[in-house]
């Protein structure tokens, strides 16, 4: 069995979820504690590609890379490259596809800081944006670890987006679930059937980690 | 000398309250729902008075141009909620207010902090693993390591052992004293308003009902709440 689409699928998987951990936190931030006018046309905006097909946003994405957009073109201008069918492009797409993902936990996270605890710090002498790092971060750790990881097996479980950014070039925009529909496809059902497998079984595990941590750290009563 | 004079509209009725507090133990009683922890609450900047001046000695917290945030006012604040860091140990929760330059004369005033409320065995500790008397210690610690101007007391003792109860009142008139900082404490236990307060204040639906000063009580009124 060939493992470099795995190989690929893991690292578009990481940094897409390092990516997203500095992304999201600034949205969760504005979403859990701001109240602005039109803030939940802004969450919509936010947990859009839960719902969405994920042809739409793949189509929407390879518009926004091409030379017909101003992004697009930009990028070209700068890099010399196209961003579509680049490892790149599905790592932009990774990241919109997975970003409710990240910023869902998160948000909830400092949705849930008990505010005795906010008191607590700016009576102590800690300014808003101290209060963030020293108070609402530390606190929010499980967020953090849940939103990682969700977008990790996200980015890790998606197919339509891939396959419309990035098409499916051999190691370089060939992830693990694209090679399984290619196996499908070629009647290699032995070599698909072990790489279902293994996308379940990590799948399985990484959700029992969430639900196993999660589980733990309300039993510290944190 | 700190001198609150404020109004606010409150659902159910509206607060009008003129409060001079020197440098003693103030404490305020009443009725629960009356309006004591929203007073603590203005003076700690958490909630702003629609109108009046709330000012502790030369520093104006608020007036009709001022709104000093939290973290300017240098009051310490215990509230009857559990506020300790649960991801901090317990010294480095009570460490959290000082900043890092920590001087001879810090380590001595932690020293006797740490003595007097009884926390040494407690310091490793992390706050989940606290009793409840416990953690109110600790949150007093933490309020009173920074040396505030001002200490505003939300039923600090609620929850502590009565067989404590007479030290940490002990404690609290000799900070205040050695220290000369005004504390205004709310307190639903007429034994411990008597023991502490050198004035004492009702405060009935939003305002001022009653105003007592120590030596001129001749019985105890008000244990019918």
């Amino acid at each position: 069995m060939d493992w470099q689409p795995f190989i690929i699928s893991v690292k578009l998987a990481s940094i897409t979820a390092l990516c997203l951990l500095f992304l999201a936190t600034p949205v969760a931030y504005m979403l859990a504690f701001s109240r602005f006018r039109g803030r939940a046309a802004a969450e919509a905006l936010f947990a859009l590609p839960i719902v969405l097909p994920p042809t739409v946003l793949g189509f929407l994405v390879l518009v926004m890379v091409g030379n017909l957009s101003p992004f697009g073109r930009w990028y070209q201008g700068v890099s010399g490259k196209t961003l579509a069918f680049s490892f790149e492009g599905i790592l932009l797409a990774s990241v919109l596809y997975s970003f409710p993902f990240a910023v869902q936990p998160i948000q909830n996270a400092f949705e849930n800081v008990n505010q005795n605890l906010l008191d607590a710090a700016r009576t102590l002498g800690c300014t808003r944006w101290q209060t963030f790092w020293r108070v609402i971060l530390p606190a929010s750790q499980r967020g953090f670890t849940t939103g990682g990881m969700l977008s990790f097996a996200h980015t890790v479980g998606e197919f339509g987006v891939v396959l419309m950014v990035g098409g499916s070039i051999p190691g370089k925009t060939k992830v693990a679930s694209i090679a399984l529909y290619e196996s499908v496809e070629t009647l290699h059902y032995g070599e698909a059937a072990w790489m279902a497998f293994i996308l379940l079984s990590f799948s399985f595990s990484i959700l029992s980690l969430v639900y196993y941590l999660n589980r733990k750290a309300m039993a510290i009563g944190w | 000398m700190v001198n609150i004079e404020i109004k606010k509209r409150l659902k159910t009725f509206d607060m009008d309250v003129s409060l001079p507090i020197g440098r003693e133990l103030t404490i305020l009683t009443g009725p629960n729902g009356s309006g004591k922890t929203m007073l603590l609450r203005m003076v700690a900047g958490f909630e702003r008075p629609d109108e009046g001046t709330i000012s502790a000695g030369e520093c104006v917290f608020f007036d009709s141009s001022t709104f000093l945030p939290p973290e300017k006012r240098r009051v310490g604040y215990v509230s009857q909620a559990a506020s300790l860091f649960p991801w901090l140990t317990v010294e480095k929760n009570i460490l959290f207010g000082l900043s890092n330059g920590r001087t001879k004369d810090t380590e001595r005033w932690l020293g006797r902090l740490y003595m007097e409320l009884n926390l040494g065995c407690l310091l490793k500790r992390r706050p989940a693993l606290l009793s409840g008397g416990e953690a109110q210690r600790v949150m007093l610690a933490r309020a009173l390591a920074p040396k505030p101007l001002l200490l505003l007391l939300d039923e600090p003792f609620s929850a502590i052992d009565t067989s404590l109860k007479p030290r940490l009142r002990r404690f609290l008139k000799d900070i205040q004293k050695d220290w000369d900082i005004p504390v205004l404490m709310v307190t639903h236990d007429p034994a411990e308003a008597y023991t502490l307060g050198d004035v004492i204040f009702e405060l009935v639906e939003g305002h001022i009902a009653e105003q007592r000063e120590k030596g001129k009580v001749i019985k105890m009124p008000f244990i019918s709440y």
